[in-house]
């Protein structure tokens, strides 16, 4: 099992280095200058040029071809010739990132990885609480529906699963802020707490802070502050769940060996939950684990129609700033967490299901 | 005689669908003596499992019991209500089925199956000891004890087919129901298992409801034999007299499709014809279109089963 893991943490290294490679391109691809933007529009050639300089944008991008050039013409030494050959913005960018230096900002001027830290944590707090409810809607959801196959708690809840994998997060979100934010008031719209409210950092998870400050106040606020943003990213996986529990399930209830867990004398009760829901959770646990990638990708949305201070927010600010250095970042500490995911859901298999094990 | 074990009076059995009823158990009486092996046999659709699955009150929805008395015990298992019947199942009824890589949950150990039957039904026996009672069981199955924590993959068919036994045996109930108990087994280990299943059955007088379309079985284990026909009971007598001279044209035509190793297959009769469709039986004897003994009155009235000779009846207007 560890050498497993260990297996599967080293094949992780070519994926990064591949995500990397492409956010790179892709995201010279995009027309803007972050230096024009910094500067605005009016800005001289001159500043353009200096800021440009200053952050290396004037480097080629993967290889730099003059170096070697310089050194066959004589201008310049073989071996300076050679080193410079890797004088990129690209590669600069990696060997910084391999030194662990996740550089600067462009935009903010700070450290990335102190701005990650202060992001980090509000997404992954988001994360998992949407990821709760869902799984804790969906699961049981699914359940009810295969047990009472074709009743109105059924037709209702795969009606309002549709909706729910059909929605847009970000009308949801809307939606959400409108009805019960604005008409209602009962959820605060935006941010993770008040701002005139103080609390201290131990994780960076605010709901896990307070509980450690012993500020129930602090826990109540920052829970009602999670509550919408949390239903509208949970609620696309929450469908996904509710839908693959209920045809999952379905399929086991007609299995042989649930007949046989009735012929035992189990109460239904105790076939579903320990027969029936336990081989079902198989396929159920793979699709948790793709909708968590998912659920990453919905988080630039909710953290934006929330104003939520975490990694979606940041990454979506960074392309409009065309602030290169954090989208490179940010996209491959998102990409680390999906295979991270992956992985444990792989684990996982070798829990539920005794066929597997890894050797 | 002692009381039975079980008694079937007038059973019916139906599976409403969308273009029909089936009556898949019709008229069925029959009574299981304790301690005796009754076979039933019939070919596949004759209704011999859903008979079972009803003693089991398991029947599939919607499958249902349209009629007649159930008596097990003593009590009409018929007027149980849904605890009582859970309660039954497994502790005085158990049942063996068919194919046991699916019928054991594959997410369970060996232990796991049978630790869970004892204590459903015994919640006031310990885990540890309900264990040692599951090891007691599989070594008493021929099963080494150290498989005792193995999953069902990791066992043969046979040794899956004895855990099933053991299930059937953990709290030594009144009846054994045994679905095709051997129909997915290879025949040595087929061989072996009816061996064990016949050790068991004097050791502690089992009553053994053994279905089966597989005539060598029947002869191997029951004592008497009852014969299914279109959702119908044909035939019922003592094993060896109804194998020697079977009397409903349909037992003989079964028993004579029998494949035997030391006759030519010029010998080997198929019965011509197929069973009929139970949405729309034929009038009178549901076997006379295949009959060839075949009366005009069979085609109008329906035989009744009545008892011909002692402990031997049979539907048929021959006899």
């Amino acid at each position: 099992m560890t050498k497993y893991i260990i297996r599967r943490l080293i094949s992780l290294l070519p994926t990064l280095l591949g995500v990397t490679l492409l956010v790179f391109m892709f995201i010279h691809l995009i027309p803007g200058d972050p230096a024009v933007v910094m500067l605005g529009e009016h800005a001289s050639a001159e500043n353009v040029k200096r800021i440009r300089q200053q952050l290396g944008l004037d480097k080629p991008l993967l290889l730099n071809f003059e170096a070697p050039a310089q050194a066959l013409r004589g201008e310049i030494g073989i071996g300076e010739g050679v080193k410079g050959l890797f004088d990129s913005q690209y590669l600069g960018f990696l060997g910084r990132l391999l030194r662990g230096d996740l550089g600067r900002s462009v935009h903010e001027k700070t450290p990335i990885a102190d701005l990650l830290k202060l992001k980090f944590p509000a997404t992954i707090e988001l994360s998992l609480l949407s990821m709760a409810f869902a799984i804790a809607v969906g699961i049981p959801a699914g359940i009810v529906s295969a047990t009472r196959r074709n009743s109105i708690f059924d037709g209702l809840s795969m009606v309002g699963s549709l909706i729910g994998v059909s929605m847009p997060i970000f009308w949801l979100g809307l939606m959400l802020i409108y009805f019960f934010g604005v008409k209602l008031g009962w959820f605060p719209t935006y941010g993770r707490l008040p701002v005139d409210l103080s609390l201290e950092r131990v994780t960076g998870l605010y709901t896990v802070d307070s509980i450690l400050a012993g500020d129930v106040r602090a826990l109540g606020l920052a829970l009602k502050h999670l509550v919408m943003p949390s239903v509208a990213l949970g609620t696309i996986p929450m469908a996904i769940i509710a839908r693959m529990t209920r045809s999952a399930m379905l399929e086991v209830l007609q299995e042989d060996y649930i007949r046989t867990a009735y012929a035992k004398g189990l109460s239904e009760r105790t076939v579903i939950i320990r027969h029936a829901l336990k081989n079902a959770f198989l396929p159920v646990i793979t699709i948790i684990g793709l909708q968590i990638g998912g659920l990453l990708a919905g988080a630039i949305m909710t953290e934006t129609v929330f104003s939520w201070p975490g990694v979606g927010k940041w990454v979506y600010d960074a392309i409009l700033a065309r602030d290169y250095p954090v989208v490179q970042v940010a996209v491959l500490v998102i990409t680390l967490l999906i295979a991270l995911v992956n992985l444990l859901v792989d684990i996982s298999y070798a829990f539920l299901n005794p066929k597997i094990r890894f050797e | 005689m002692s009381e039975p074990v079980v008694e079937i009076r007038h059973l019916n059995v139906d599976y409403p669908t969308r273009i029909g009823v089936v009556r898949a158990v019709d008229d069925v009486s029959l009574t299981i003596e304790r301690g005796e092996v009754l076979g039933l046999v019939g070919e596949s659709g004759c209704g011999k499992s859903t008979l079972g699955m009803a003693l089991l009150r398991l029947l599939r929805p919607p499958g249902r019991i349209a009629g007649g008395q159930v008596f097990f015990n003593g009590r009409n298992l018929l007027e149980l209500g849904e605890e009582e019947k859970r309660l039954l199942r497994g502790e005085r009824i158990s049942m063996v089925f068919q194919d046991p890589m699916t019928c054991l949950n594959p997410l369970q150990r060996v232990s796991d199956h049978l630790v869970e039957t004892i204590r459903t039904h015994r919640p006031e026996v310990s885990k540890k000891e309900a264990r040692a009672q599951a090891a007691e069981l599989i070594d008493r199955l021929g099963i080494m004890t150290e498989r005792l924590d193995d999953y069902p993959h990791q066992l043969s068919g046979g040794m899956r087919q004895r855990v099933m036994i053991g299930l059937a045996l953990a709290l030594n109930a009144d009846l054994i129901i045994a679905d095709e108990p051997t129909t997915s087994l290879d025949v040595i280990v087929e061989a072996q298992f009816l061996e064990l299943l016949r050790e068991l059955q004097q050791q502690f007088n089992l009553t053994i409801l053994l279905i089966t379309h597989n005539i060598g079985v029947v002869a191997e284990l029951a004592d008497r034999v009852a014969v299914m026909y279109a959702a119908k009971l044909v035939e019922l007598g003592d094993v060896y007299p109804l194998f020697d001279a079977p009397l409903h044209p349909y037992t003989r035509g079964l028993l004579r499709s029998v494949p035997n190793i030391r006759l030519t297959d010029d010998d080997l009769e198929i019965m011509s014809g197929v069973p009929p469709d139970l949405y729309n039986p034929p009038p009178g004897c549901r076997f006379h279109p295949r009959c060839a003994q075949v009366m005009d009155r069979c085609r109008l009235e329906e035989p009744p089963f009545r008892e011909v000779q002692p402990g031997r009846s049979v539907a048929c207007w021959l006899y």
